[in-house]
């Protein structure tokens, strides 16, 4: 039987390929159109992973009911799951709705260029979650301060999206799919809140437990 | 006056009944196994088997130096009387039952203590009392131990409980650097504290014996069984409590404290271990529920965790009336009985 941080890790590695993929997906569709085999394969793995990730979420939470935590953090842990799944359940609606975007979307290049940063700016900062959630089983300092540095990236990808929807709304023709483009952005950048949710998370987890000790 | 054998096993049965019963509501308000079912480490059958032996060795083994003060040292033989007996009893059923019934933290101890004295001081002013004239109706010994007892047993546990969370915060707790370190040391605590809950559970078991035999180890006038035997009737009574109905008070309690981690659970029990112990060994009559609740409160200090002051309240208003409202409940209920021509 697979050990408890076994099993968190397979969900997190899942939500990093996710992301990835979900990233590669996005880059794609600055380049060509929404309809394209590059963006529907990436798109669908996506929705792939999000299922897989669902399986484990479920065999966590087995491994919970069976007794196999310490039954004072028990319920801490089936949350952090659960936000993990948010997480991913959120990239899944990104993909659901960048693969049923119509064919004949065209995206400036200045706001693909920083749509582009935007995929980078939220790989990084599921990235950064990963360690932030494996730290707080081995040092609740260092946990801390990678929740900071999530909060500080995802800023980062909040500040994007404002540039992306002021690049957007400011161009010289607004059409329908002006609002398409800027609503992908807005679900996409909903991916890094999530992750600053569970990042304010692990910090009340942080000072549950520290203060408890 | 002859003693009329039919009156006589009339009152043998009903003494013998309720102090069975009195044992089975004792073992069906035991809460001290809740922390170690609180902890989910242990089944619920599991820890009620642990209760039922604990309660079993615990009052055949520690129980006969409390069930002598209640029994012996508190009341003067010449009032150790079928009508006063009964009236203790009685009213101690009674504050049981109406205390449980307000929600009020039952103290079996407090309940009986407070009933002797009330029968005592009445039997003073009561010229048909019995008692010879210039005779104390209550061991001033046996009752300065119970009322030390009662005023310092709580203050032992709040700052047994206090002082062992710091200590246990300090020395272990902080210097753990994750979660999966804080679990592991949690996990010896669960250990250590079924270990501490079982010797209080022993103990404890000794000093609750008391409130259900010791009034008949102290009576004058009945045939008793053998004190040994006595012991492990009572015990038996307060297993068959504690598995039949203790069940829902341990579930309830250790669901309600589920926030009370191992290792602030050990802190609790650790106080409550040596406090039980401490008197027991004196030979000093005080309630376990009362330790416990004081040493949370203790623990909670220590954590700077505000605590709940309408439970507090509650709590303090039922450690102080016990004691006087028993007294005044037995006194009316010795009237009930002087009535009926007993013979001893």
């Amino acid at each position: 039987m697979p050990t408890e941080t076994e099993i968190l890790k397979e969900q997190l590695d899942i939500l990093v390929e996710a992301t990835n993929t979900l990233a590669t997906a996005i880059n794609n569709w600055c380049e060509s159109d929404p309809k394209s085999k590059s963006v529907q394969e990436e798109a669908q793995k996506v929705i792939t992973l999000e299922k897989k990730g669902d399986r484990v979420e479920e065999k966590f939470i087995e491994y919970l009911y069976k007794g196999g935590a310490v039954h004072f953090s028990k319920t801490d842990k089936l949350t952090l799951s659960a936000k993990i799944d948010k997480i991913l359940n959120m990239e899944e609606l990104v993909a659901r709705y960048l693969m049923a975007q119509p064919k004949s979307i065209l995206i400036e290049k200045t706001v693909s260029e920083d749509i582009k940063k935007l995929s980078n700016s939220i790989v990084k900062t599921i990235e950064t979650l990963r360690e932030c959630v494996l730290l707080i089983n081995k040092d609740f300092d260092e946990a801390k301060r990678y929740s900071r540095k999530v909060e500080d990236e995802r800023r980062e990808a909040r500040n994007l999206e404002w540039k992306i929807l002021n690049d957007l709304l400011n161009l010289k023709e607004l059409n329908v799919h002006t609002l398409l483009i800027k609503q992908i952005v807005e679900l996409y950048v909903m991916v890094a809140d999530k992750a600053e949710s569970l990042a304010d998370f692990i910090d009340t987890i942080v000072i549950k437990y520290s203060t408890l000790r | 006056m002859a003693v009329d054998p039919v009156i006589l096993t009339i009152l043998i049965i009903i003494l013998y009944s309720l102090a069975i019963g009195i044992a089975v509501g004792i073992g069906a308000n035991d809460e001290t196994l809740a922390t170690v079912a609180g902890t989910g480490k242990l089944k619920i059958n599991h820890v009620l088997i642990i209760g039922v032996i604990c309660a079993i060795i615990g009052a055949v083994v520690f129980g006969s130096g409390t069930s002598e003060t209640i029994g012996g040292d508190l009341m003067h033989e010449s009032i150790r009387t079928a009508a006063f007996m009964l009236a203790i009893i009685s009213s101690t059923i009674f504050w049981l039952l109406l205390s449980s019934m307000k929600s009020l933290p039952v103290s079996t101890t407090h309940a009986v203590v407070g009933s002797v004295i009330g029968v005592g001081i009445l039997a003073v002013f009561f010229p048909w009392s019995g008692l010879p004239p210039g005779v104390s109706p209550i061991g001033a010994e046996g009752i300065i131990k119970v009322l030390i007892g009662w005023v310092t047993s709580p203050i032992v546990g709040y700052f047994g409980a206090f002082g062992m969370h710091l200590l246990v915060s300090r020395y272990v707790m902080k210097n753990l650097k994750g979660l999966e370190q804080i679990e592991k040391a949690e996990k010896i605590f669960v250990w250590l504290l079924l270990g501490i809950v079982i010797f209080t559970a022993l103990t404890r078991a000794g000093n609750d014996v008391a409130n259900s035999i010791g009034i008949l180890s102290g009576f004058q006038g009945i045939p008793l069984l053998p004190l040994p035997l006595l012991l492990l009737i009572s015990g038996c009574g307060m297993a068959i409590g504690l598995f039949i109905i203790g069940r829902r008070v341990i579930t309830n309690v250790g669901s309600n404290i589920v926030s009370l981690k191992p290792s602030d659970a050990f802190s609790v029990e650790l106080s409550v271990m040596i406090s039980m112990t401490i008197f027991t060994l004196i030979g000093m009559p005080i309630s376990g529920t009362q330790v416990l609740i004081f040493a949370i409160m203790g623990s909670s200090k220590a954590k700077r965790e505000k605590p709940n002051s309408k439970a507090i309240k509650k709590i303090v208003i039922s450690w102080i009336i016990t004691i006087p409202v028993a007294a005044l409940v037995a006194v009316g209920f010795y009237f009930l009985y002087f009535w009926i021509p007993w013979g001893i």
